[in-house]
């Protein structure tokens, strides 16, 4: 039975990002199981440096999560809970705390689609920059902890530009905290011309502290969540807010729950408001665009106009910020990218760029990335692809995961447990290329 | 034009028409029963056997059927299948049919297929793959990669590593592969023929440098900033333009070849294939060119054929310096003016040979002059060297010959005029001798000083003006007459009354006409003779000198019929038949005097060159 190339073996598709995991079966158009990545646990007695949170590493969380609850998906760090930690395994990209891997993967596959792992095959996703030990262990932990019958790990800037129906092409995944630019040839990825850069995380910044930084027309905004705020009322554009804080929840309220709450909340306001000059950044038009209100769980709510823009001008252009060792630019992401490149390969790959990720979603974004190309390849014939749908926009690579794992001439590539046994850890890099 | 169907029949040679409606109307008609006689065609219908049946109107409707969905449900299973592209033996589940075809290979291990690359041994190696700047180890490894990644060298080159190995780019290790495919290929007994080989062997061709450079090429089209595309942009529209203007100044230039010369100079076509032949630097270099030269190409140039003329080295454009004048003498150089009448049509007329462009005598003497040519076996079409003095001797013989051939016509029709008025003027003093009779010397001596005036145009300027004028009167006169004369019979008389009218009028100022003759400096002393005295004599002095001369033609004869035959309707009034007869004749002499008038132009002017 073969139809369009295409062999189910019930195989699932886990994806695992900074911000969420995405989990379903082969062949479906859209993730079953969508969850946070970020998980909270309570520590037996509160962590004695809980104020080192946001620099602490793996090591001091770990030793007292061992015999704690971990809390993730709908219920997990979305409930406040009294002395809840929030933390998320993902640090610049890349996987740096394993110890709650088995729990996600457990919680996605078991808990969420309600499936035995050992009998399907499960394809996970990489980074482009994830490291040879990453990937072995993922392998360890998929084969010795959830005894899957078979594993394959694949490559999300490959599996992004599956998911377009290219074969070659130009991968910009802007992500929650990551944003890179992979050339991708023949579903294989060009590591030396792969660049990224946590420029997110420097718009978000930028974001947060435009926001609850007073200016000359308004106080600093609030960011509180809902969960502190016990009621509020109703207030016109600009004025001061009037809710009442729940005093009872923040003496055990953690900062890292109140960071990762502030930073939902900064989401919600940067999906909403925040856009991009689609041609540039100019302080006329941005003046001339439309403002838009919004209100916050603190029932303030204001207009924003030219200053919705700035935020994700930064994607571009962070020559203003005077800061050190500031992360690259979406352009000099490119720029870097497509040097690095054969130069015949460059027209190939110019004329099949992919944008994919969240946070590409801003409005602007695909045409901003446009004129940028054009702005830097004037002669060349730039075609974007950009999924309208906003379901592939973010979950790009497990939908291509999806398209690679159902078809008929995939399922050699499976590493077997038998093989696994028998070669160990080098089959993952002999096989997974 | 609509083909018809009997036109497709014949063309795909099918059977006509008449077998396809022969084979249909017998079926039709055993099928009908024959209506039989006496019952109206109508009634038969309702009654007859193809009427429908009650019956099958009551009848239950039936459901359209149903698809044939084949027999019972399809049982599907989840069964194990273990692919054989495969090395172990994973089991992996998927649905299938039940079927007796389970245990049939795994479809999709066909598609497993790897690229055949090339293996060697270390005798090989040693032997023929030497290469200072590679180890066989880093070659083996270079093998490997390739056929790991089946010779995708984009991504060979992308993770190619080998340690403690120098840096290798693509090219390096295209260069490297190719050339031990290429050496392997050569030296290897080959079992297919020589061309497969060799074709083989080009398709591991390559070419590092050249590589390089081509890369660098495109990366510096690449780097091109978008002011360098624009003006790259602009510089080949302005190519194509030039190319347009210069296609159409070739076909222009063709054209009037065409037109006023009648030769193909073939070079219009010619300069259209170097134009297309051009390559796009090619093409950029002449713009630059013609941009540096600016106008002196078009002075160079000579103008168009249309003003084509041996101009003498005099007529040099007012602006050519004293010095230019020199160089031009010394340079053998010829410059020609430059239409200023022909604002429109282009200046510009690129080099050609003097030989396409020969001098071109006047389009309604050519035929002739090219046959006096032929008779002095002078060939016109081919100037075997056409040297600037001897295309100004052609031109100048064109002319002679031109001139010459129009004297000898205007002296021919002149001679042919004296001729007929000589006859006419004879056939008129036999008449006097005859009749004797007083009035027609009258008329007798119009004749007479026609005759005169034309001999006399022939030989003195002075008296031409009044000749014509006389003669122009005359012919008024007589068209008059013609017109009315073209009516019914009863206006006859009237008209031949008419007729002797004009002829009076005519004959009054042919006596004012002899006058002033009689002043004129050059007259021939016979004719002067004549004219002073009238006598009977003197006409037969005439005569006599006209039988000498042996002048007997049927013109001649004709005046003179006619005049017998006008004095004969003046004689007769009432025999119509004569008098019709008589103004045909008259008829025909009047169109004789309107043409002899018409010459008189002609005539003045060939005298202005005889004197002159």
């Amino acid at each position: 039975m073969a139809t369009h190339g295409g062999d189910e073996v019930s195989a699932l598709v886990l994806d695992i990002g900074s911000h969420t995991t995405r989990a379903g079966y082969a062949g479906d158009d859209s993730p079953k199981a969508v969850f946070s990545t970020s998980y909270g646990y309570v520590p037996h007695r509160p962590p004695p440096e809980a104020m080192d949170e946001t620099g602490a590493n793996g090591e001091l969380i770990r030793q007292p999560r061992a015999s704690t609850t971990t809390y993730l998906g709908e219920q997990g760090p979305n409930v406040w809970r009294p002395n809840m930690v929030v933390t998320n395994p993902f640090s610049e990209g890349i996987l740096t705390d394993f110890a709650p891997i088995p729990h996600i993967v457990k919680y996605a596959i078991v808990d969420s689609l309600r499936c035995d792992p050992t009998e399907h095959p499960v394809l996970v996703t990489e980074p482009t920059w994830n490291t040879k030990a990453n990937r072995e262990r993922m392998a360890e932990i998929m084969f010795e902890d959830l005894q899957v019958p078979a594993f394959y790990i694949a490559n999300s800037g490959v599996l992004n530009a599956f998911a377009a129906g290219k074969g070659t092409a130009l991968v910009i995944d802007v992500g929650k905290s990551m944003a890179s630019v992979v050339p991708v040839v023949d579903g294989f990825v060009l590591r030396k011309g792969c660049a990224n850069s946590t420029i997110p995380l420097l718009v978000r910044a930028q974001a947060y502290s435009m926001l609850t930084q007073p200016t000359p027309h308004r106080e600093g905004i609030s960011l509180l969540p809902h969960h502190l705020i016990s009621n509020k009322q109703a207030v016109d554009p600009g004025l001061p807010p009037r809710f009442t804080y729940r005093e009872d929840r923040a003496s055990q309220t953690t900062d890292t729950w109140r960071t990762w709450a502030e930073h939902r909340e900064l989401d919600e306001w940067l999906a909403n408001v925040s856009a991009v000059m689609d041609g540039g950044w100019n302080e006329q038009i941005a003046q001339t665009r439309p403002v838009k209100q919004y209100e916050f769980p603190t029932g303030y709510n204001t207009f924003f106009g030219a200053d919705r823009f700035l935020p994700g001008e930064v994607y571009f252009n962070n020559s203003h910020m005077a800061a050190p060792d500031l992360p690259a630019p979406l352009n000099s992401l490119l720029n870097t990218s497509l040097g690095a490149c054969e130069p015949d390969l460059r027209a190939q790959l110019l004329s099949n760029v992919v944008l994919t990720g969240g946070s590409s979603l801003l409005s602007g974004f695909s045409e901003r990335i446009v004129n940028e190309l054009t702005r830097s390849y004037p002669n060349q014939r730039i075609k974007l692809h950009a999924a309208g749908n906003i379901t592939e926009r973010r979950y790009g690579a497990w939908l291509g995961g999806s398209v690679l794992a159902s078809l008929g001439t995939f399922h050699q590539l499976w590493i077997s447990k038998e093989e696994w046994q028998e070669h160990g850890k080098s089959i993952v890099g002999q096989r997974c290329k | 034009m609509a083909a018809s169907a009997a036109d497709v029949r014949d063309i795909l040679s099918l059977p006509g028409p008449s077998n396809v409606a022969s084979t249909t109307l017998k079926k039709s008609s055993s099928s009908i029963a024959k209506k039989p006689e006496g019952i109206s065609r109508e009634l038969y219908s309702l009654i007859g056997n193809s009427a429908p049946t009650l019956t099958a109107q009551f009848a239950k409707p039936r459901l359209k059927q149903r698809p044939d969905l084949g027999k019972g449900k399809v049982k599907w299973e989840q069964q194990e299948f273990s692919n054989s592209a495969r090395a172990d033996g994973l089991k992996l589940k998927h649905w299938v049919k039940v079927g007796p075809d389970n245990n049939k290979e795994y479809p999709f291990a066909k598609y497993n297929t790897t690229t055949t690359t090339y293996t060697y041994s270390l005798d090989e190696y040693t032997r023929l793959l030497e290469d200072p700047e590679w180890t066989k180890e880093e070659t083996d490894y270079l093998f490997s990669i390739v056929k790991e990644y089946g010779m995708r060298f984009y991504i060979i080159s992308d993770r190619y590593d080998y340690p403690g190995g120098p840096p290798r780019t693509i090219d390096d290790l295209k260069a490297r592969y190719y050339s031990i495919c290429r050496k392997l290929l050569r030296t290897r007994p080959w079992a297919g023929d020589e061309a497969t080989r060799q074709q083989l062997s080009n398709s591991y061709a390559f070419d590092k440098e050249r590589e390089i450079m081509r890369k660098d090429y495109i990366d510096h089209l690449l780097k091109r900033t978008p002011e360098q595309i624009a003006e790259e942009e602009a510089l080949y529209i302005e190519l194509k333009r030039l190319e347009q203007t210069e296609r159409r100044f070739a076909k222009e230039r063709e054209e009037l070849l065409k037109t006023l010369a009648g030769i193909d100079s073939g070079l219009a076509t010619i300069s259209i294939e170097d134009d297309a032949a051009n390559t796009f630097f090619g093409g950029l270099d002449k713009i630059k060119r013609s941009k540096k030269r600016g106008d002196t190409m078009e002075i160079d140039s000579p103008i168009s054929s249309a003003q084509f003329s041996l101009a003498p080295a005099h007529s040099l454009r007012k602006t050519t310096t004293a010095k230019q004048v020199a160089q031009d003498l010394q340079l053998c150089i010829y410059r020609f003016e430059t239409p200023a009448a022909a604002p429109n049509k282009a200046a510009h007329v690129p080099v050609h040979l003097r030989s396409t462009k020969p001098s071109i005598p006047k389009q309604n003497l050519a035929p002739k002059i090219y046959s006096a040519l032929e008779e002095l076996n002078i060939n016109h079409q081919t100037l075997i060297m056409p040297t600037r003095n001897n295309l100004q001797q052609q031109q100048m013989l064109f002319d002679a010959t031109a001139a010459l051939i129009e004297t000898k016509r205007v002296v021919d029709r002149v001679d042919q005029e004296i001729r007929v008025l000589k006859a006419r003027l004879s056939g008129r003093k036999s008449e006097d001798i005859t009749d004797a009779g007083g009035e027609e010397t009258q008329e007798d001596a119009a004749v007479e000083s026609q005759t005169q005036a034309a001999e006399e145009s022939q030989a003195g300027p002075e008296g031409d003006a009044e000749a014509e004028g006389e003669l122009d009167a005359e012919g008024e006169g007589e068209g008059e007459a013609e017109g009315e004369g073209d009516g019914d019979g009863e206006v006859e008389p009237e008209v031949e009354a008419e007729n002797e009218d004009a002829d009076g009028d005519a004959e009054m100022e042919d006596a004012d006409a002899e006058g002033e003759n009689e002043g004129g400096d050059e007259v021939d002393g016979e004719v002067e003779g004549e004219d002073d005295g009238e006598g009977d004599l003197d006409d037969e002095e005439l005569e006599q000198e006209l039988e000498q001369r042996g002048d007997d033609e049927d013109e001649d004869e004709e005046a003179e019929g006619e005049v017998e035959e006008d004095e004969g309707t003046v004689d007769n009034a009432s025999e119509a038949p004569e008098s019709q007869v008589g103004r045909r004749r008259k008829r025909g002499f009047s169109t004789s005097s309107v043409d002899t008038s018409g010459t008189m132009n002609t005539r003045a002017s060939v005298k202005r060159q005889r004197n002159g």
